[in-house]
């Protein structure tokens, strides 16, 4: 070759050169972007990102090919890389995300783990059961059902008056029943999602747990009965209860999915088979936050201040009412 | 797909091959996978953030409990330590989840430690990845710290010594987890689906390989013969000095450089200016060597001769 200049000759000088000015644009979009979110963009920067996007990938490959410009190379995959994740992300406002999620992620997601609920359930109730008939025979038993921590100050010792007077005793303090109401959310949901975490030890412990929550409420509503206030003991959990124990069945119930996930994959390899389950988990993880929310503000609020058994166990029938066909009816095909 | 198909390892670079995200658009992205001192120091990072901000709250907390008098203010300071209870329990459970959800993928400790979250199949992350990766993390950070330090904490006092060994084990498994797969997942990034990898901030500096007009005196010409020698490597290598730029605590490294350079090439002109010398010998060798590339022969570094 005659030129004098050899050096801009070069295919990857001159393709550098020829593109550099559309890889600083996307920069820029993706600035935009990722500091002030989707919304910042207008329609037209918006087409413009993609396609920038798509000449950043194709540059990309033919920088591969052809350039050993060390420098060249990393700037591009890292701005490839970037823009990638970027752009694939589910570009729907929060509200969007949240109408999605209730009307059909939600209840599809607890649907889809139905055998596993039923299995929470029944290790729940067996534990309610032996724990209420042990209690009811030989009312020392309620000590190995309920740590002392929980019982508060309730124990076979207790008179049926200091037993009336925890479930009957209206707080005139409303900041306080807040207070604890949000504690008791804070606690529960904690237990909830551990419950759900731990279901990765292939489901055991997220069975016990639910079988020890079952135990206490069994050691409770035995105590109880043995009093005479059976009934008043239901009317006074079951507001709240319901939903509580759905929330943390439901905890359970995906804690299980990731243990089958994890011991039976199926047609898939193990990591997919665990992807797919901990897809639905999250899912579930997020609506048993709400739910526990909702719990809380009833136990927090609701029942101290309504101690009529006939209203408590009507509000417990409804929200049962709701959750049921909230979970069977909404969100199916 | 779960293992992602492993790149061949760019010239030069120590460590871990990358990994290759498949894309829509059939490009595939090279990335990194983040180390796990990374992902340590930012997860300290994280936690350091967060109790900082519990802290706080806490203070905040117990000032609403001491201030106001008994009786009228007690309400409205009951209010405040529910909004204090749960901002707390937020701040704890949802700082994670808020931040990688986000379009940057990581927490602040992450941007500072430069890695992100991602989707392990190259799609997008969705809210319900992020979710569960970050429940699972209470499970591997706080259980095996729990059973570390205060068993009885965890199990209460009642559960027999064997229990207590069998959940130890098995938490401390789970914390051991990124040791032991190949892309460094956590119990967290396998059930949400998701790898950390590194996003550094790469700069687009000058071409080296363009001719500039700052240059004083001739520039050096080489023969064909006098660029066979080196490979991507070496060139990469060259360009990593030259890249340090012509000042004063460079000149021992280019000085250093140039002479074997010569060496090796048989240069034996008398040169001027090492830095100068080496600008040239990378623009001719670059030129020759993706001239090569774009007959086909990748030559990796100095002892690997294509077609030969």
């Amino acid at each position: 070759m005659a030129d004098t200049q050899p050096q801009t000759q070069l295919p990857s000088v001159r393709f550098r050169r020829e593109r550099e000015e559309s890889w600083r644009a996307l920069e820029e979009l993706l600035g935009t972007l990722e500091s002030s979110g989707a919304r910042s963009l207008r329609v037209r920067e918006l087409r413009r990102l993609a396609t920038l996007h798509r000449a950043a990938l194709s540059s990309l490959s033919v920088a591969r090919a052809i350039a050993l410009d060390r420098n060249l190379l990393d700037y591009l995959e890292n701005l490839a890389a970037r823009s990638h994740c970027a752009i694939h992300r589910g570009g729907e406002s929060l509200l969007e995300g949240l109408d999605r999620f209730f009307s059909r992620e939600f209840p599809s997601a607890v649907r889809a783990l139905k055998w596993q609920l039923a299995l929470a359930s029944l290790l729940f109730v067996l534990g309610t059961a032996i724990a209420h008939l042990e209690t009811t025979r030989d009312l020392s038993n309620f000590d190995d059902y309920v740590s002392e921590n929980v019982a508060q100050g309730r124990d076979p010792g207790s008179t049926v008056e200091e037993l009336r007077e925890i479930l009957y005793s209206p707080k005139e303090d409303k900041g306080a029943l807040t207070a604890f109401g949000s504690f008791l959310f804070t606690h529960n949901t904690g237990v909830g999602l551990l419950s759900l975490a731990l279901g990765f030890a292939a489901g055991v412990p997220s069975g016990l747990l639910t079988f020890d929550n079952g135990l206490m409420l069994g050691g409770f509503s035995g105590l109880y009965t043995a009093r005479g206030l059976g009934p008043d003991f239901w009317a006074w959990v079951l507001p709240h209860g319901v939903t509580e124990i759905l929330a943390l069945l439901l905890c359970c119930a995906a804690g299980f999915s990731l243990g089958q996930g994890l011991l039976f994959a199926g047609p898939h390899t193990r990591l997919e088979s665990l992807k797919l389950r901990g897809r639905e988990a999250g899912v579930v993880a997020l609506g048993v936050v709400l739910m526990f929310c909702i719990a809380g503000g009833i136990e927090g609020v609701f029942r101290q201040t309504v101690l009529d058994p006939a209203v408590r166990c009507a509000v417990a029938a409804s929200t049962a009412l709701a959750w049921g066909v909230y979970f069977t009816r909404v969100g199916r095909r | 797909m779960s293992a992602a198909p492993v790149l061949p390892q760019p010239f030069g670079k120590a460590g871990d091959p990358p990994r290759a995200l498949p894309t829509p658009e059939g490009v595939p992205l090279r990335l990194e996978l983040a180390s796990l001192g990374e992902r340590a120091s930012a997860h300290l990072l994280d936690q350091f953030i967060i109790q900082l901000t519990s802290l706080v709250l806490v203070l905040c907390m117990i000032f609403a409990h001491l201030g106001g008098d008994e009786g009228k203010g007690s309400s409205s300071r009951g209010f405040l330590l529910a909004i204090l209870t749960v901002g707390l329990f937020f701040a704890r459970t949802f700082y994670f989840i808020v931040f990688e959800a986000g379009p940057r993928g990581a927490t602040p400790g992450k941007r500072w430690a430069k890695i992100r979250v991602i989707d392990r199949s190259g799609g997008p992350l969705t809210l319900s990845q992020v979710v569960t990766r970050n429940v699972m993390r209470d499970v591997e950070f706080w259980v095996p710290l729990i059973v570390i330090i205060a068993p009885s904490a965890l199990f209460g006092p009642d559960v027999p010594g064997w229990a207590g060994w069998v959940a130890g084990a098995w938490a401390l498994l789970v914390f051991l987890l990124p040791w032991w797969n190949k892309d460094r997942l956590r119990a967290g990034d396998m059930v949400g689906g998701t790898l950390v990898v590194r996003s550094p901030a790469v700069l687009l500096l000058d071409d080296l390989g363009s001719g500039t007009q700052l240059r004083r005196g001739q520039p050096h010409v080489f023969s064909s013969d006098q660029l066979a020698h080196y490979g991507a490597f070496e060139l990469q290598t060259l360009e990593a000095v030259l890249r340090r730029g012509n000042g004063l605590l460079n000149a021992e490294a280019i000085t250093t450089v140039a002479e074997s350079i010569k060496k090796r090439i048989g240069w034996t002109t008398q040169v001027t200016n090492d830095f100068w010398f080496l600008r040239d010998f990378y623009a001719a060798q670059r030129a020759h060597l993706e001239h090569r590339l774009g007959l086909g022969q990748r030559r990796a570094h100095k002892d690997d001769k294509p077609g030969k």
